[in-house]
């Protein structure tokens, strides 16, 4: 029996490792036989994911992408060590909540920073030769949020939205070089980072964001998922495309 | 007494003048609505540090009670 969404032997590059979303994405994606690089700020987590990963090869990466300019640098440096990489996936990311009147151009700055700047400039390094290989596939973690307005979130929304706007650009930019590039559209999650809106919100306030969903707040793995399946032979003729793993919110 | 720093940050949220925001102020009167309440949560914890439970600050009804409920945080918080 063959498994279409094997990944055995790709390397792949998942920012955001320590956590949440990108730690399932590490987890999941090693027990489809992939061997990971999982980059992120945090040793401690770092090292809890490492752990957590099936199979060898793995390695971590410690990196703070707010250094923007040095990306490009970073990635030529680090496959000059490990060889081209077979798939980059963006999971790092900020999710601040507030008001229009509370956001200075520097909350907006750094939201955007972390968000959208650093998956320009990882592609910007990943396309480079000999940082990418034959079959190279590249997924930004996206939000609902993106196309869906909900008050509080108007730097978060817009970076979310400017992947978008860029994976569609560089689906057809870097078919050229052979490398696919979209994103998942992804709901609320139960992680820390949207286990930390159930501690900045009452419970009724909290059942009222979970009312929005048919299928309930998501976990961590049903989006990893959808991550392999995109970077995975079932995602050999899908690039541009962002999509929705949502529970049915947006339906 | 409450606290400047808490008040001006307060005053940024609901939009409202520092003369409006006294003791005795209404929440409900003051575009106090859930957005408010989520940012209010985030504007302490990054002035003071602290985490404000959502339940006990659902309990507030006037400026003095979110003055009150803050400085119990911040008086009961580890060093």
């Amino acid at each position: 029996m063959v498994n279409p969404m094997d990944l055995t032997g790709r390397r792949i590059l998942v920012t955001g490792a320590s956590g949440g979303i990108g730690r399932a994405i590490a987890v999941t994606l090693s027990q489809l036989g992939a061997r990971i690089v999982a980059a992120a700020r945090n040793p401690e987590r770092l090292a809890e994911t490492l752990s957590r990963l099936e199979g060898e090869g793995h390695r971590t990466e410690g990196f703070d992408l707010s250094a923007v300019d040095q990306i490009p640098a970073w990635l030529k440096s680090l496959t000059a060590d490990t060889g081209p990489l077979d798939g980059l996936v963006h999971s790092a990311g900020v999710f601040p909540i507030r008001p229009l009147q509370t956001t200075s151009r520097k909350d907006l700055a750094d939201v955007l920073s972390v968000n959208f700047e650093a998956a320009f400039m990882l592609t910007k390094g990943f396309r480079q030769r000999d940082c990418h290989s034959e079959r190279a596939s590249v997924v930004y973690l996206s939000s609902v949020a993106a196309t869906r307005g909900e008050a509080g979130l108007s730097a978060y929304a817009a970076s979310k939205g400017a992947l978008e706007s860029m994976t569609r650009v560089l689906a057809r930019e870097l078919a050229r070089d052979r490398i696919r590039v979209n994103a998942v559209a992804a709901g609320l999650v139960e992680t820390a980072m949207a286990g930390g809106l159930r501690s900045v919100v009452t419970d009724e306030q909290y059942q009222a964001v979970v009312g929005k969903y048919p299928l309930g707040i998501g976990a961590p793995r049903d989006v990893a998922l959808a991550v392999a399946f995109l970077l995975a032979e079932t995602g050999r003729w899908i690039t541009g495309a962002s999509l929705i793993v949502d529970g049915g919110y947006s339906a | 007494m409450a606290n400047d720093e808490l008040l001006d940050g307060l005053a940024e949220i609901l939009e409202q003048d520092r003369a409006a925001l006294t003791e005795a102020a209404v929440l409900a009167d003051l575009n106090w609505d859930s957005l408010a309440f989520v940012s209010f949560i985030g504007m302490v914890d990054s002035r003071f540090g602290v985490a404000v439970p959502p339940r006990q600050l659902a309990k507030c009804r006037t400026v003095a009670d979110l003055a009150a409920l803050v400085k119990t945080l911040v008086e009961s918080a580890p060093q």
